[in-house]
């Protein structure tokens, strides 16, 4: 990837002067140091390339060497450096954002591993929480364990752990319901099973009464997909 | 549904809970917080927020799910559960 780069830098030279040479480093050369440990993106080099004008001429004799290799990613018209192939122990490095928050916790440097999971492995669901909702929060639990790593995941496990509680609410109400429930909107009365039986593999109550009120109306989605008339 | 008016948003759902009890009051607070900051806040993006990775959050909504499945029997004799 190296190489494919500095060629493509120097066929900007060859085409654009050595203005051009310098504001393609700035942003492509993968070589660079990376501000605050954020690896340069495709379509920051994306950008790059298409500002700089390349002939097609160029492109493609650029591109005939590298692509096939895999060093160029093609998007369209626009040549991409693509993103780097790390080997494991630097995808598997401790992130630099995420280790500034160790002494928060408490947690050593050389134990962070450890110490980081056990930050977590005390939070758990009782046993009869239905799976869809653990699921949900076995992941929330990975992401905040990777976050280590990546400290981006640090909020996508925040956001998780939010969907966890929305599904618990969901399945929670879900329980509260008779086996046998009457639907009624507008002058539209349908007896039904209650959302616990997922009929059409959902019991979200949500979907539930956008089915309703698509029966309703004499559109019904599940009957879409059947050509079978309304239900109701 | 059944003769009352059909829970359709997250607000309306957690006040059903806490009319029938499952979840208290403080609890109903906690969660419609959590809802917002975690679920809705962080799902309706103009920007990619950034947010301190702090297990808080993830303890709060364990806790408000354990409190409202404790009356649940173990293991639920129902259809449909996995």
């Amino acid at each position: 990837m190296a190489l494919a780069a500095a060629q493509l830098q120097s066929a900007c030279v060859r085409e654009q002067g050595a203005h051009c040479a310098s504001s393609f480093r700035w942003s492509c050369d993968p070589s660079a140091p990376q501000q605050f440990g954020y690896p340069i993106t495709s379509s920051t080099c994306a950008a790059s390339t298409t500002s700089h004008g390349m002939s097609e001429s160029l492109r493609s004799e650029l591109v005939s060497g590298h692509a096939a290799e895999g060093e160029l990613a093609i998007v369209g018209s626009i040549i991409c450096m693509p993103s780097k192939v790390l080997p494991f122990n630097d995808l598997v490095k401790l992130s630099f954002l995420t280790s500034t928050v160790f002494r928060d916790f408490g947690i050593r440097q050389e134990h962070a591993v450890e110490d980081w999971q056990s930050l977590v492995s005390t939070i758990d669901l009782l046993p009869q929480v239905p799976d869809s909702v653990r699921r949900t929060f076995s992941i929330a639990k990975n992401l905040f364990v990777l976050s280590l790593f990546v400290y981006e995941f640090g909020t996508v496990s925040i956001h998780y752990s939010g969907l966890v509680l929305e599904s618990g609410i969901q399945n929670r109400w879900n329980l509260t319901m008779p086996m046998r429930v009457t639907l009624q909107c507008g002058s539209d009365i349908l007896h039904d099973h209650s959302p616990l039986v997922p009929r059409y593999q959902s019991g979200m109550p949500q979907a539930r009464l956008e089915e309703s009120t698509c029966e309703r109306k004499g559109v019904s989605k599940f009957n879409e997909k059947t050509d079978q008339g309304p239900r109701i | 549904m059944n003769g009352k008016a059909f829970p359709n948003s997250m607000k309306k759902l957690i006040k059903a809970l806490e009319s029938e009890g499952i979840l208290t009051a403080p609890g109903a607070e906690k969660a419609n917080e959590l809802i917002k900051v975690c679920r809705h806040m962080l799902s309706h993006l103009e920007f990619a927020p950034l947010l301190f990775p702090d297990p808080q959050a993830l303890r709060d909504a364990a806790d408000l799910v354990n409190k409202m499945f404790a009356s649940v029997p173990n293991p639920p004799l129902l259809r449909g559960w996995v």
